[in-house]
């Protein structure tokens, strides 16, 4: 990770009255990259894109574009361009003039100013709408007027506030797939705020978790998910089982204990000392479920507590010695034969499961 | 109170933090204001006391020492009170009317009726009056015809022709105010109490009329304000005989040519409203003076 | 009135109808409202019925009926100078009020600075502090500085009287529009003037004609600080008309006042045209 990127925060802070809405934040952007920031209502996650726009000022630490310091340049002269939530298109102008304000403040000539927004508009599907208003078009038309209108400038990085939010579920994960082919065809840098971890893990080379002002992990976003960091990273992207377990051996093999079960775990790099109080994190789909024995490392027999069925991976609850797992699985034939009540065994490999240490409350 | 709450708070009092909406943009407007404005205000009292370069308070002197100042402060106090208190009377039905039970289409025309008044120069209110009020006025000719007077009653340069004067101009403003506070009301309220087992009349003396009584009280405040600086009227239906203090001013300004003592009544005056004012900014606490009203009670 | 103490089921009148009151209180509200409508308007409606009048006093009622005093009202030198000056006063208060307002209304709102409360209280105050005191303090500030009497003076007089107006007025416009739209032009690269004149005005020019047309007819009707500021050969209409009533009431005044309605009720029908009046008097 090179220090300068295309766009560098380095230990950003800002608060609002007596709330820290961004705590000390940190992490850099490469050209070309997608990254998301990706965090519940409420996280300052917002605040944090609105800082990189310009809107914010930092109370401390520093925005860099490119290596050099924009911290308290004004929003109109940084090389940032953003997608607003509700689009904030201009309604006494038509689309055209919309897309084109931006050259204009540039004083781009005019014949320029047409090639370049004719080009854009067609780059989003919006050819033959120039010359209408922002009222007379649809939510998704409106989307993709905004993208145009802030793309055209070829800022070094694109910011998007939750643009899909207002977007219903078909349209959001259409304009999901073209929003990930316009940035690889242009190559500029995308920073994406956004509450949906699946969108998040759909569309972003790197991923961002933030919760109450802090970033809790950064790093690529499949890493991210497979080796997350904390229990909130763990529950927030993706789902996961949380085991509280203690070391009983360590060495090649780790072996942990939890309600009287042993769980046998291959070792890591740094492993925790033999005695010591730790989570297991362990993903639903990871597990494997059956009514007869399990050719698994590690087997536990359980019973069936609950399902719920959806489309592509449908949940099961069992209940191990007390603790409740979640299991996910797209095998059908199990998941009908799961009854409430019934007796059943769940595995995992060795290879599986993650070690995050305990949040502190 | 996480992050983004005490932003969106921050944002729904005060806006966006923005690095748009430069303070020079003030600049202008602050300056004109603070010159031709707070200068000569802030005048009024130096120039009460600084005759011919020495502090004199002479005019202070006979403002408080003659009683006929002092009767003159009471009569406005006394005629801006009642007039108010018949504003608040007249403006809450209008208001409550307006408001609760016309359709949306008549409310337009209501204000625009309540609002018409408010446009036309005190004196053509004045004049509109006088002829009504006025010895071969309406009224008179109308009870002269009918035979129920012999001589026409004398109404004009009255006490009450003063206070119907001052009545008809504020009332909109008090239309208004109770309106706004109205509007503001939940009406689920109101429901709510009728849900519970009152009757119309006692949802209104229970919860509606409490609720809207501080931004009533703050309207009749105002329109208290109004009505103690309001001079043409109280000069041209009063006449030369019925004097208000706002009319003393302009007498010693435009009349006399005794600025000093205009201007020791006019401190006098000042201090009164100034009192007034800052009873409505109190009661007034929460609501926002720059169209962002969003206030519930 | 109902004295039942079931949920009301009868179906609302309007929108905002949660008082529950049945048809009878309805009309007795109704017309108790009604007949305080009518006494508001009734004094001009007989000013204007009485402008008509062919008699050479003002007598009710009339026996005929002329445009007479219009004539008479229209030929003389002193009315006309008077609505002149009055019409080139508004214009002028109203554009630099306008002007002038229109910013500061726009950081008033927007920003978030020490001292805003305060300051904002101080632009609205002209509506609250006695316009005598105005007045008075201004004729003494004016003589002091050597002429009493410059149309100027009388201009800036009025500009600061009206300047409240303005500043409501575009400040509710401002609060109904979305302040994403600013930061998108200013992310876009407009600067402070340019999003105020490109995307700011545009979107709310219909508030911003009615401020200007508010602070106009507030300038018109405005007597009681002009009449310290004036004097003969530059009187604006309603210190002229306020000279006449002080001697007596004759059918010229009566004209002078019937005009002044007709223009009022023009002007508020054009600022509900833009932008509604509800919206327009939030005291």
């Amino acid at each position: 990770m090179s220090e300068i990127g295309v766009v560098c925060v380095q230990q950003v802070s800002k608060r609002f009255g007596d709330v820290p809405a961004v705590n000390d934040v940190s992490f850099v952007v490469e050209k070309g990259e997608f990254v998301s920031l990706l965090g519940p209502s409420g996280c300052g996650k917002s605040t944090l894109l609105r800082m990189i726009a310009g809107f914010e000022t930092a109370d401390s630490g520093s925005i860099l574009f490119e290596g050099r310091d924009y911290t308290n340049v004004p929003a109109h002269l940084r090389p940032v361009n953003m997608v607003f939530q509700s689009y904030a298109l201009f309604p006494h102008l038509s689309i055209f003039d919309n897309v084109a304000f931006g050259l204009r403040r540039k004083k781009v000539p005019d014949k320029e100013v047409t090639r370049l927004v004719l080009q854009f508009l067609d780059l989003v599907n919006l050819n033959d709408l120039s010359a209408r208003f922002p009222s007379q078009l649809s939510g998704g038309q409106q989307q993709r007027v905004a993208l145009a209108r802030a793309l055209v400038n070829r800022p070094s990085v694109l910011l998007l506030d939750e643009p899909l939010a207002a977007l219903d579920l078909k349209l959001r994960k259409k304009m999901q797939v073209e929003l990930k082919v316009l940035q690889r065809e242009l190559g500029i840098s995308f920073i994406y705020v956004t509450h949906d971890q699946e969108e998040a893990l759909a569309l972003s080379d790197k991923i961002g978790v933030v919760s109450d002002g802090r970033m809790l992990q950064y790093g690529p976003a499949l890493e991210v998910y497979d080796r997350p960091r904390s229990e909130f990273v763990a529950k927030f992207l993706g789902e996961a089982n949380i085991i509280q377990c203690t070391v009983r051996a360590s060495g090649d093999w780790l072996e942990l204990v939890a309600a009287g079960n042993t769980v046998r775990m291959r070792a890591l790099a740094e492993s925790p000392p033999v005695g010591a109080k730790v989570l297991l994190a362990i993903r639903p789909e990871d597990i494997v479920l059956s009514a007869t024995a399990v050719e698994e490392d590690n087997v536990y027999p359980c019973v069936v507590e609950n399902k719920a069925f959806s489309g592509t991976a449908p949940i099961v609850w069992v209940n191990v010695d007390g603790k409740t797992l979640s299991v996910r699985s797209a095998d059908r034939r199990t998941f009908d034969a799961m009854e409430v009540g019934m007796p059943a065994f769940v595995g995992w490999r060795s290879t599986q499961g993650v070690l995050i240490p305990e949040d502190h409350r | 109170m996480t992050p983004e709450d005490a932003s969106v708070a921050a944002k729904a009092g005060t806006k966006a933090e923005f690095m748009v909406g430069r303070l020079w943009l003030l600049l202008p407007a602050t300056i004109v204001v603070a010159i031709f404005f707070v200068l000569p205000v802030a005048l009024t009292v130096p120039k009460s006391v600084f005759r011919d370069g020495s502090v004199n308070f002479d005019a202070y002197a006979a403002v408080l020492g003659d009683g006929y100042y002092g009767l003159v402060l009471w009569r406005s106090l006394w005629l801006s009170f009642v007039s108010t208190v018949v504003c608040v009377l007249l403006g809450y039905p209008i208001a409550y009317y307006a408001t609760r039970l016309s359709a949306r289409r008549y409310k337009r025309y209501i204000y625009m009726i309540i609002l018409a008044p408010l446009f036309t120069t005190a004196v053509t209110r004045v004049i509109a009056w006088t002829m009504i009020l006025g010895n071969q006025g309406i009224i008179n000719t109308l009870l002269m015809q009918l035979g129920w007077t012999e001589a026409p009653v004398r109404m004009l340069y009255t006490d009450t022709a003063i206070m119907t004067g001052l009545v008809y101009t504020m009332v909109p403003f008090s239309v208004l105010t109770i309106a706004s506070v109205l509007e503001n009301l939940d009406g689920k309220l109101e429901e709510g109490a009728r849900d519970l087992g009152a009757t119309p009349w006692q949802a209104f003396l229970r919860v509606t009329l409490p609720l809207s009584a501080p931004g009533v009280s703050a309207g009749a405040i105002l329109v208290f304000a109004l009505c103690l600086s309001a001079y043409v009227t109280p000069a041209l239906l009063g006449g030369g005989r019925i004097k208000v203090m706002a009319s003393l001013v302009f007498e010693q300004f435009m009349r006399t040519a005794n600025w000093p003592l205009g201007s020791a009544i006019a401190c006098v005056l000042l201090v009164v409203t100034g009192f007034v004012i800052f009873a409505y900014g109190r009661v007034l606490e929460r609501r926002v003076t720059l169209g962002e009203d969003r206030g519930r009670p | 009135m109902t004295a039942s103490v079931a949920i009301p089921t009868r179906k609302r009148r309007s929108q905002s109808d949660t008082s529950g009151i049945g048809p009878t209180g309805r009309m007795v509200l109704g017309s108790i409202s009604g007949l305080l409508l009518m006494l508001l308007i009734a004094p001009m409606l007989v000013l204007l019925l009485m402008s008509f009048s062919n008699a050479d006093f003002v007598v009710f009622p009339p026996t005929a009926f002329s445009l007479k005093w219009y004539y008479k009202f229209f030929a003389m030198g002193d009315f006309l100078s008077a609505l002149l000056t009055s019409f080139e006063v508004a214009v002028a208060a109203s554009l630099i009020a306008t002007l002038i307002g229109l910013p500061a209304a726009y950081v008033l709102v927007r920003r978030r600075f020490p001292g805003r409360r305060a300051l904002a209280a101080v632009f609205l105050s002209p509506l609250m502090v006695p316009q005598i005191i105005v007045g008075v303090g201004l004729l003494q500030l004016y003589t002091a500085l050597g002429g009493a009497n410059s149309l100027t003076g009388l201009v800036m007089a009025h500009v600061v009287a009206v300047l409240p107006y303005v500043i409501r007025t575009v400040g509710a416009a401002l609060s109904t529009t979305n302040v994403s739209i600013e930061e998108a032009a200013a992310d876009l690269g407009a600067n402070q003037l340019e999003v105020l004149a490109f995307v700011v005005v545009p979107m709310i020019k219909g508030g911003v004609l009615a401020a200007a047309l508010f602070a106009l007819i507030m300038s018109w009707i405005n007597v009681e600080i002009s009449i310290f500021l004036t004097t003969t050969g530059s009187y604006t209409l309603p210190v002229l008309l306020y000279n006449y009533m002080e001697y007596s009431l004759t059918p010229v005044v009566v004209v002078a006042g019937s005009v002044s309605i007709v223009v009022a009720v023009a002007l508020v029908a054009v600022i509900d045209r833009f932008i509604g009046l509800s919206s327009a008097m939030r005291l």
